[in-house]
């Protein structure tokens, strides 16, 4: 049935768990047993580890698929005994762990580490047990301290303490200090919280000492990496590797990564300069390596990625990378690009066919985008009408390789439409008057404040949601709002600080 | 062969099953974790099966048998698909006209093919995100069959972060989509007991080409993996007693905790238990190819190390092996998701300077409509009978191993043809599922839905009458 028409607004309509355990994901475990074992690089083991069920949620570290079954408990248990054997191998090595010779000194520093918290005098005695066991029974040359160590190591990483970020506040009550610091180093670096963060864990009582918390994390390298991985999960970056074109002449399959790459680096300076969601929209800089300089017309030196303005070209959206990667083979796949940027950009649900259409034979001048106006004549009045086809035919200047264009098929290509906006019809000519008009919108500020308290706070959104991701929305549209603002707002927030859910 | 005529039940321990006639190419396992079940102790008559799920449909005029009735002589020569099986037509049942309850996509023909694929039942939502109306057969089965906290093996061949929809075949009670393993070397590990190896900057000392510890060195490990596995039951148990934990997180504990035990059962034998076998060894194993595809990175090219057709491949011979050493009763094997970019280098596909399986599926360029391309069509034919062939040599594995009658292979696909239609579904079983199965036959399941045989299959694997997903047989397809 055709929905009805108007504007879709965010959809907020998930059903949450409100989960207590949120289990480490792969890329938490790695980075936390670095942190509390003082690696000085990645382990690698966790890349072998079962990954989360993708695609069924928003993002792969919702509550819903991080969740222990046989194998990834076998993966635990076995990267558990590796890094405790990997940092034991010599008394001098274990050192650098925790520079003691004391068990219960070491139990209560490294147990602090593991569970992100203090341990309690009972389970120091239990930790001092395993100790015991341990340097009375393993072999080797290291000392019984180090023998001890080892087995206590081995426990702790496949504690349920460590491999879940646990809450365990009251319903409605504000989450411990312990647990506020988990919850922001977990979320914006993957790991478990610092010596330093631990230690401010007591004072993190208020809005504004999250907030300033939030200020110095986001400072760190790994919020680069973390930023990264979000982007790529939002707008799919994972599919670059997957394009493939048919005899496109100037497209070659080496271009797929430099797509990828380039979409890493924008979002990277997005985040890294202070801008937002604006800029997203709205910046003319890209990165253009040699292998996809043709495509803008442009010559690239050396083998590296080049920052440069890329004139005409207004936001993400108008680059090579999402304007390659939703087409078919070298046309515009005009649908595609419109219903990404209604899901992703704009939390619009445009609704689902109920049927594979046919395609319409195409007539030796059409163009694309009255071959995909047939082709969705029946159901042109919402879906595609008001939703899809404005937005993808916005973008239909460019191929599909993401070359600019003036004609199709010999004729005059339209990139003008009409979009049911939350703010009402607005007409648009071509993507960067559309960008402008949702730059200037309040929906897709919304939209990536919503996606980012989602993936905050593992789980996905309800109605209940919608007051904070309409504040956030706020910060993100006003003059120089940040990624980074609308973060420390998120994390400032009862939502956020608050024990949220009580038992279900 | 290991399923000569004349072969005898014979028992070894299980240090000689690792190192194996002349030692195993890939390396021994660091700790000897693989669970010592007696193969055939547990039941007299222990019955295995596996699901396995290909995409995107079949090319129909040139898939099935032509006629119908007896396989042997129907697949003896031709050149539709299915003649690529011959060599299994006696161990074979193929019946067409089986529906899925959705006749056709609401949203995403693929994920809500594969939500229904097994689970017999309307997705509980659609779109590419759709997840399933209710448990999978695998789920069921395991629960009824394996050990406590064993799950079913759930594995995945294709790039599963690559496509749009990943996962999406196994699912447990409440309908959630159970993790997959993408890798088979992985699986090998798994089954194995093999530890992770880092690839980093720290050597974990274990796994890969290590020689297995000193029997005392395994003795002394065995008893650290005790103390944390006590420990961590002890903490789980505590946690799941606090009132403040809601339903959801009471079953995510006790997940946990039943995971872990199943390592404890792993763990406990001691290591010199004798373990009585029969196809259980590690002969006919690829170890070359398994070797190939241990630093794993997916390839497009169907056929490459790493490729989708190679992956399906190794993984069956693994869980031939699983099966046979009763290592669990139940598996799915997921051949894609429909929308990743798979190429098959088959000779129309050539002509058409290669698109993925998805296009050629569609007839056209295009993830959302459905073209008329001949030469796809074509193409889809072809790779139909790579895909045969592909089955065929992995259930050699499960015949020479000796499961003809003690198990069931299920090839199915999550619709019937590249339009999304989701009527009269491919459904190849192999093995008469300890007699359940007519063998040999090739039927006309008439319209039924594939509840039916699903419930069929559960029904022979747990040996009981089931009433899976409403429940229902095909009467044409019992023995």
């Amino acid at each position: 049935m055709e929905p009805d028409s108007g504007p879709r607004p965010v959809v907020l309509d998930g059903k949450p768990l409100f989960s207590r355990f949120l289990r480490l994901t792969n890329d938490q475990w790695e980075r936390s047993a670095r942190e509390i074992l003082r690696l000085d690089g990645p382990t690698g083991i966790s890349d072998k580890f079962l990954n989360s069920v993708a695609g069924t949620t928003d993002f792969a570290n919702n509550e819903k698929v991080v969740v222990v079954d046989n194998t990834i408990a076998d993966d635990f248990q076995k990267g558990a005994e590796a890094l405790a054997d990997a940092v034991t191998t010599t008394d001098a090595a274990l050192q650098k762990v925790v520079a003691t010779t004391d068990a219960d000194t070491f139990i209560k520093t490294f147990g602090r580490r593991a569970f992100r918290r203090d341990l309690t005098a009972d389970e120091v005695k239990q930790f001092r047990a395993i100790f015991d066991s341990g340097s009375a029974t393993m072999q080797g040359t290291q000392s019984a301290f180090t023998k001890g160590a080892n087995w206590v190591i081995a426990a702790m990483l496949q504690s349920p303490h460590f491999l879940y970020r646990v809450e365990l506040a009251d319903a409605g009550a504000p989450l411990s200090g312990y647990e506020i610091a988990a919850k922001l180093s977990l979320w914006i670096r993957d790991s478990s919280p610092s010596d330093a963060l631990l230690d401010a864990a007591s004072s993190l009582n208020t809005p504004e000492a999250v907030g300033a918390q939030v200020e110095k994390l986001l400072e760190d390298s790994a919020a680069l990496d973390v930023m990264r991985k979000f982007h790529a999960e939002l707008y799919k970056f994972a599919l670059f590797d997957s394009i493939a074109k048919t005899a496109v002449n100037g497209y070659s399959p080496d271009m797929n990564a430099e797509f990828e790459e380039s979409s890493k680096l924008f979002f990277d300076r997005i985040f890294t300069q202070n801008l937002g969601v604006r800029d997203i929209l709205l910046s003319t800089v890209g990165f253009v390596g040699p292998k996809t300089a043709s495509i803008y017309g442009v010559t690239v030196p050396g083998s590296g990625m080049m920052q440069m303005e890329l004139p005409g070209r207004v936001g993400y959206f108008s680059q090579a990378p999402f304007l390659a990667l939703w087409a078919r083979n070298n046309e515009p796949d005009s649908i595609h690009r419109g219903v990404r940027i209604n899901l992703d950009t704009m939390c619009a649900d445009p609704g689902l066919p109920s049927v594979v259409p046919n395609p319409p034979a195409a007539g030796a001048s059409q163009t694309n985008r009255e071959v995909i106006t047939t082709l969705t004549s029946g159901c042109a009045k919402v879906c595609h009408g008001e939703l899809i086809n404005p937005i993808g035919f916005a973008f239909e200047n460019f191929d599909g390789l993401g070359r600019m264009r003036d004609t199709d098929n010999g004729k005059p290509v339209d990139t003008t439409g009409v979009y049911s906006f939350v703010e009402g019809r607005l007409g648009f000519n071509g993507a960067p008057d559309l960008m402008e008009r949702i730059a200037s919108g309040v929906q897709a500020h919304q939209c990536w404040s919503k996606k980012m308290m989602s993936y905050a706070m593992e789980r996905d959104l309800v109605e209940g949601d919608r007051p904070l991701m309409e504040t956030l929305a706020k910060t993100s549209a006003a003059s120089g709002g940040s990624l980074k603002q609308v973060m420390v707002a998120l994390a400032k927030s009862d939502t956020f600080r608050v024990r949220a859910g009580g038992v279900q | 062969m290991i399923g000569s005529s004349n072969r005898k039940r014979h028992v070894v321990n299980r240090r000689a099953f690792l190192y194996g006639a002349g030692g195993l190419a890939i390396g021994l396992p660091y700790l000897e974790g693989m669970p010592e079940r007696s193969a055939w102790a547990q039941t007299n008559t222990p019955v295995f099966s596996l699901f396995i799920c290909g995409a995107c449909g079949v090319e129909p005029k040139r898939f099935w048998p032509s006629g119908s009735g007896d396989l042997t002589s129907l697949l003896a020569s031709g050149d539709k698909a299915v003649n690529q099986l011959k060599d299994h037509a006696a161990n074979l049942l193929i019946i067409k006209g089986i529906n899925y309850p959705n006749g056709g996509p609401q949203g995403c023909g693929h994920a809500e093919g594969l939500a229904q694929a097994l689970t017999g039942v309307k997705p509980k939502s659609t779109g590419s995100k759709a997840t399933a109306g209710g448990p999978s057969a695998d789920f069921v089965i395991s629960k009824a069959v394996n050990p406590a906290g064993t799950d079913p093996l759930a594995l995945y061949a294709g790039n599963i972060r690559n496509g749009y929809i990943a996962e999406r075949l196994s699912f447990d009670q409440s309908g959630n989509t159970r993790a997959a393993v993408d890798t088979p070397y992985k699986l090998y590990q798994t089954l194995m007991g093999v530890a992770p190896t880092g690839s980093g900057g720290v050597d974990p000392g274990g796994g890969g080409m290590t020689p297995p510890p000193k029997p005392s060195v395994t003795d002394e490990i065995l008893l650290r993996r005790k103390s944390a596995v006590d420990y961590v039951h002890a903490e789980l148990k505590s946690l799941i007693q606090n009132p403040k934990l809601s339903a959801a997180d009471k079953q995510r504990l006790q997940q946990h905790f039943d995971s872990v035990r199943q390592v404890e059962i792993t763990m406990t034998v001691g290591p010199d238990a004798p373990v009585a076998i029969l196809g259980c060894g590690q002969e006919g194993l690829d170890t070359a190819g398994l070797q190939a595809v241990s630093q794993y990175r997916y390839t497009k090219t169907a056929e490459a190390a790493g490729g989708m057709e190679n992956s399906v491949e190794l993984h069956m011979q693994l869980v031939a092996l699983a099966f046979a050493c009763n290592l669990n009763r139940t598996a799915t094997l997921q051949a894609g998701d429909g929308t990743d970019a798979t190429i098959y280098d088959v000779p129309s596909n050539k002509s058409l300077g290669n698109w993925g399986l998805h296009f050629i599926s569609h007839r056209t360029q295009s993830d959302g409509a459905v073209g008329q391309n001949s030469t796809a069509e074509a193409a889809h034919a072809e790779i139909d009978v790579i895909r045969m062939k592909t089955l065929a040599r992995g259930l050699n594995h499960f015949r020479d191993r000796g499961l003809a009658d003690k198990c069931v292979v299920l090839w199915t696909n999550h619709i019937a043809e590249g339009n999304h239609n989701m009527r009269s579904v491919p459904q190849i079983l192999w093995g008469n599922g300890g007699g359940y199965f007519k063998q040999g036959q090739f039927i006309d399941g008439g319209g039924a839905g594939n509840a039916k045989l699903l419930n069929m299959i559960v029904s022979a694997a747990t040996g009981s009458a089931a009433n899976f997903a409403g429940g229902g047989e095909i009467a044409a397809a019992k023995a």
